[in-house]
């Protein structure tokens, strides 16, 4: 009766293994696993690369003449609304009426331009922090971004869509 | 013989603090991404007093009234307070127009219809990010869907000026 009692207790007092315990088992190997394959992507994009500055070409198309100022120098890029700072801005280098690419009635294609005062392009340049690696540049290290991109951003001025047009480094740069 | 109670004592186990450890974890992790401590602001800002001008364009001639002077101008979405009219402009809807027959762009007048420039003064916060009233953003390409005593409706602001 005594060693049916102790059995007792010592089978009470064992861990039992059951599906929830599974479950977290697998989260957790998830979670380093997860860890591990972001530290190799990493690698591939370069991540241990040096940190560098670079010169973003951008242009901003068919906006009204008057934002034509919200871009003063020094003004922070901020990329989709977070945080993420895509540069600040260098220089404003062009404004010019907005250009207008229509087929005409015998099938070619045709350019024209709004007036003076209505709406314009406009060009400039950014100094960003990124790296150059052998997949192209990445800003801040983690987010590639390439010439023919077109992001949405916040300044302290205005809400605009800029598409980037060149990427050089800044000692290069004029 | 041991008594069910004395038999359904709960004992905390280590997988009982991994559990802990888990959801705390999650907690903090949702605090932080949806908390207040995103709203992207430094914390160095600056009071100022703006006047912001809003584009309302297409109002029908019988509603031109409609829009006065010292009218309180509420957010429709966030239901926030964000200034008082101190302007407004009226002027013909003017809208320009490709003629690909003759290759130029036109100037085409709606009939019946304006556009009204609207100016908005408030009391607002300057900090890296830009203006903001009480945390509702006002830059040059926001749409802002205003609410008045006497009109709901929408338009882009075209223009952001600080008082001293």
């Amino acid at each position: 009766m005594a060693q049916t009692d102790k059995k007792k207790t010592k089978n009470a007092a064992r861990i039992r293994f059951n599906i929830i315990d599974l479950v977290l088992i697998i989260a957790v190997l998830a979670c380093l696993v997860g860890v591990y394959l972001r530290y190799n992507i990493s690698e591939q994009f370069g991540v241990n690369h040096e940190m560098g500055e670079y010169v973003l070409s951008f242009e901003i198309k068919d906006i009204r003449y008057t934002s034509a100022d919200a871009f003063p120098e020094g003004d922070t890029f901020f990329l989709n609304g977070d945080d993420t700072v895509l540069g600040t801005v260098i220089a404003i280098d062009s404004t010019s009426p907005s250009e207008v690419i229509y087929t005409d009635s015998w099938g070619d294609y045709k350019t024209i331009y709004y007036p003076e005062d209505s709406r314009i392009d406009l060009t400039g340049r950014l100094l960003s922090a990124g790296m150059m690696t052998d997949r192209g540049y990445m800003l801040n290290g983690n987010t590639y971004l390439a010439p023919g991109q077109t992001y949405y951003v916040e300044t302290p001025h205005i809400n605009v869509s800029v598409t980037i047009t060149g990427i050089e480094s800044a000692d290069t740069a004029g | 013989m041991k008594t069910t109670n004395e038999k359904r004592a709960w004992r905390f186990t280590a997988l009982d603090l991994i559990i802990l450890v888990v959801l705390l974890a999650v907690i903090a992790a949702a605090v932080w991404f949806f908390g207040p401590f995103r709203d992207g602001s430094s914390g160095d800002s600056t009071l100022v007093n703006i006047e912001y001008t809003v584009e309302v364009k297409g109002m029908e001639e019988e509603y031109l009234g409609n829009i006065r002077v010292g009218d309180t101008v509420i957010d429709s979405v966030t239901k926030k307070e964000i200034g008082t009219i101190t302007a407004v402009e009226t002027m013909p809807l003017v809208e320009y127009v490709l003629n690909t027959e003759d290759g130029i762009m036109m100037e085409k007048e709606y009939p019946g219809q304006s556009t009204l420039l609207v100016t908005i003064s408030s009391p607002a916060t300057f900090d890296e990010r830009g203006y903001s009233i009480e945390g509702y953003r006002v830059a040059i390409g926001v749409l802002h869907y205003m609410q008045l005593p006497n009109f709901v409706g929408s338009g882009y602001c075209i223009g952001i000026e600080a008082a001293n």
